[in-house]
């Protein structure tokens, strides 16, 4: 069936179709329809399950921590400032391994004080051990909550997982999407089991009992090989849907135009398509250039990209967010990281379409054309170049 | 070790306990004559270390950590706290 | 005379209840570990084996950071301190997840008592929105706040039910400053004010009241119930490791801390004080008031009456 929906809402029935037991969540903008779609699913009896309005979005992760450990699949979806509050049972779903899954409409951290997109929220809970996939499209959003699920409550994996879209540039567009059969989807996800970690009377045990050093650090090290195991686990996950479902998404990282290709763009999430027709574009010019579209994020596929940049000249990654600290964009740094003492080309990072600031064409034809003269100097110049702010990088005056 | 390293999540599955018996520095000694079978020391105990054997209430030394609440309540007067002796 | 009439009243009730008491439960078996290292004569104690008597195996049972959770109740590396499933909430997060874990049970057609025995800190402080929330969504949960009047576990600092004029290590005693400077939030009333299916208050002196509310409380099905235990801490709160059931009794029997319930917001008192003592004789044998002047001292009772009175307003 195909309907036309927007990114809330696609994420909405991707939820529906992966039955979750308990529901809990809080409105912020720009998650809110989210929310509402769901609770009118529950109202009208098309999906069975607890939906709590809770009072916090602290509230909200943590209802999911009790039902999960009461054996329940669980949804929830927030955005900004909600999910700074939810930090702390936020850390704590990854590393009490509960495979909850969950929507980040991504938004700009304040202040200043703003509402608009941007991926600074989801970017800066990176480091706390759950599995991050961002999404280029409505369609993409959908599928990818549904493979959430499967990836999440892997055995090899069992780890909670974040299915980040744009704010308002795919919460609020509305575009055609295929929804898919639910007897495919149950085919496709089989039910949760978890017996690793529970409450129940019939077998008491003890939940995060009081942990010495040398334990704690041994399941630390067990929630990293299950980090490092969602990368091929994601692969068969992405290949299985592919099959039943009809759509592809190449895994972890999608690689576009990249064959022949001298210059390469990084990019995550809505961006991406933007970036598809721009390197088109230039490709009529005659520049070898390609990009690749990380979807997933964390855990950060250091090794795909050693592969797929091997040998490229220039790579430019544009960033929806900052790093203060490393004082470039985020995903900038990382793949610089990644690439140390490997194949190095040379690396620009561009930032771009903070607090609901739109990529344009515009945006991407100037970035390209930047790393082209990064190609021909053989030099970087400047190596974090702010994309709406610096004037002079572009070739027609900016027009804010 | 290897017991747990297929362990994933944080769980607990034995009992902890704490010989807390050993950290006594007084002890209740009970005059079963005059104990009037009341129960009250019993159900004021915290560690819940007074138990009731042939109808004579008695304390679990092994827990006991001498905190003299069942001294103190016993309107009988027929627990006295003394010193503990250990060699 | 005082104490003809402790006599008396012990003769008339207590003695009766204790052995009430007693006899139901002392057959059953203690679900917790029987050496945890709560400090002697901890009144938090004698309270959580009781309501586990009474609540039985089939329980979930929350214990959040606090004195119980350092004492071992969650266990140790890969021990568990009690016999039924146990675990560690946030501080902050304990009715939330006590909602989650029964949604769940409930949908399963599962009946389970999903039980918090959380400190003051969790439940008047930094938790407290969680549980007001959850009060107001009627989870059908149940929450004991075993009230020792500060935060213990971290050493003694003042909560929100730290009552007035208290010593704690964050409200020293000094030239300027005598003791906390405010009023104790008044926790259960507010827990009243929800209007859920049930609320109580209840004292380690009167146990076998207590117990009457715990079995009150575990037949609720259309909500939260929320029961205020006070459980005087030796350690916290300066006096020696005997006296805590004295103290608690001391609490009630000078309306410090009356014994009421609410059910839906309706009050009744459950424990009548025929000859009520003056709060001086509860405030000279705890040592975190011993800095207390005569006119603090008559402050604190005039407080007290009015709490009271207020209270008495409110029941039926
Ligand atoms: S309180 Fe005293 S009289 Fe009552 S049972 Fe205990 S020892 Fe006996
Ligand atoms: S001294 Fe304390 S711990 Fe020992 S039996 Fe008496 S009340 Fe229990
Ligand atoms: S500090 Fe107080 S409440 Fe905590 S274990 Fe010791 S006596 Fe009990």
């Amino acid at each position: 069936m195909i309907k036309v929906v927007d990114g809330n809402q696609a994420a909405a029935f991707g939820a529906k179709l992966s039955k979750p037991d308990v529901i809990a969540a809080y409105p912020i903008t720009p998650q809110t329809p989210l929310v509402e779609y769901v609770a009118t699913m529950v109202a009208r009896g098309e999906l069975d399950a607890e939906m709590v309005e809770v009072e916090s979005e602290h509230s909200a992760l943590s209802v999911l921590h009790g039902a999960a450990l009461a054996g329940a699949r669980t949804f929830t979806a927030t955005s900004s400032q909600g999910l700074s509050l939810m930090y702390e049972p936020y850390f704590r779903t990854s590393t009490l391994r509960l495979p909850v899954v969950m929507c980040i409409v991504t938004r700009e951290m304040i202040s200043p004080q703003s509402v608009w997109g941007g991926q600074q929220d989801a970017v800066t809970v990176r480091d706390a051990g759950w599995i991050q996939l961002y999404v280029e499209n409505n369609q993409e959003v959908l599928d990818t909550v549904i493979q959430a699920y499967r990836l999440a409550e892997d055995k090899k994996v069992m780890l909670p997982v974040n299915v980040c879209l744009d704010g308002f540039y795919l919460s609020h567009m509305a575009e055609k999407v295929e929804i898919p059969e639910q007897d495919d989807v149950d085919r496709f996800l089989p039910p949760l089991k978890m017996d690793y970690i529970k409450l129940d009377p019939k077998e008491p045990i003890s939940v995060d009992p009081l942990t010495p050093g040398g334990l704690l650090t041994h399941y630390r090290k067990k929630h990293m090989e299950g980090l490092e195991n969602a990368k091929e686990v994601f692969e068969a996950v992405d290949r299985d849907f592919g099959e039943i479902f009809g759509r592809y998404y190449h895994g972890k990282i999608e690689p576009y135009r990249m064959d022949d290709a001298e210059i390469a763009l990084v990019t995550m999430g809505s961006m991406s398509g933007t970036a598809r027709v721009m390197v088109d574009k230039a490709r009529e010019r005659g520049v070898k250039v390609g990009f690749l579209k990380l979807k997933m994020f964390r855990p950060f596929p250091k090794e795909e990209f050693r592969e797929l940049l091997e040998g490229i000249d220039v790579v430019g990654v544009i960033d929806r967010n900052v790093s203060f600290g490393f004082s470039s964009g985020t995903v900038f740094y990382e793949l610089k990281s990644a690439l140390m003492g490997h194949h190095e080309p040379l690396m620009a990072s561009f930032i771009a379409g903070l607090g609901g600031m739109d990529i344009t064409k515009g945006h991407v034809g100037t970035v390209i054309r930047f790393l082209e003269k990064i190609q021909q100097t053989k030099r970087v110049e400047k190596e974090v170049i702010w994309m709406d702010l610096e004037e002079e990088i572009w070739e027609k005056p900016l027009t804010r | 070790m290897e017991e747990y390293l297929d362990w994933i999540a944080p769980i607990g599955k034995d009992l902890y306990v704490i010989r807390t018996g050993e950290w006594r520095y007084q002890k209740p000694e009970r005059d079963h004559e005059k104990c009037k079978k009341c129960g009250t020391c019993l159900i004021f105990c915290p560690t819940g270390s007074i138990y009731v054997e042939d109808e004579r209430y008695e304390t679990d030394y092994e827990y006991c950590k001498g905190c003299g609440i069942c001294a103190r309540e016993c309107r009988a007067d027929a627990i006295i706290m003394v010193e503990e002796v250990r060699e | 005379m005082g104490e003809t009439i402790d006599k008396i009243k012990w003769l008339l009730t207590d003695k009766y209840a204790n052995k009430a008491l007693e006899e139901e439960i002392r057959d059953i078996e203690d679900l917790l570990s029987p050496g945890v290292s709560t400090c002697l004569g901890c009144g938090a104690e004698v309270g959580l084996r009781i309501a586990l008597k009474i609540f039985g195996k089939n329980t979930i049972l929350a214990i959040p950071p606090g004195c119980m959770g350092g004492v071992g109740v969650v266990g140790y590396g890969l021990t568990t301190g009690a016999k039924v499933p146990v675990f560690f909430p946030l501080l902050d997060n304990i009715a939330s997840m006590l909602a989650g874990i029964k949604r769940q049970f409930n949908r399963k057609g599962e009946k389970v008592y999903v039980l918090a025995y959380a400190g003051d800190g969790g439940t008047a402080d930094v938790g407290f929105q969680c549980l007001s929330g959850a009060a107001e969504r009627d989870e059908n949960i149940i929450y004991i706040c075993y009230d020792n009047e500060g935060y213990m576990n971290t050493g003694i600092q003042r909560s929100g039910t730290t009552p007035y004029k208290a010593w704690t290590t964050t409200t020293p005693v000094g030239e300027s400053r005598r003791g906390k400077p405010q009023v104790s939030k008044n926790m259960p009333l507010i827990m009243a004010m929800h209007e859920v299916p049930y609320v109580a208050t209840a004292s380690i002196a009167y146990l076998e009241d207590y117990a009457t509310k715990l079995k009150k409380a575990a037949k609720v099905e259309d909500g939260l119930s929320y029961i205020h235990l006070f459980t005087p801490c030796p350690t916290g709160w300066r006096f020696s490791t005997d006296k805590t059931i004295e103290i608690s009794r001391l609490a009630v029997e000078t309306n410090f801390f009356p014994l009421w319930e609410a059910k839906y917001g309706k009050i009744r008192f459950t424990k009548k004080i025929w000859f009520k003592k003056p709060v001086k004789e509860y405030l000279k044998v705890v040592g975190k008031y011993s800095h207390l002047t005569e006119e603090e001292i008559e402050e604190i009772q005039k407080l007290v009456d009015e709490r009271y009175d207020m209270l008495k307003s409110l029941a039926r």
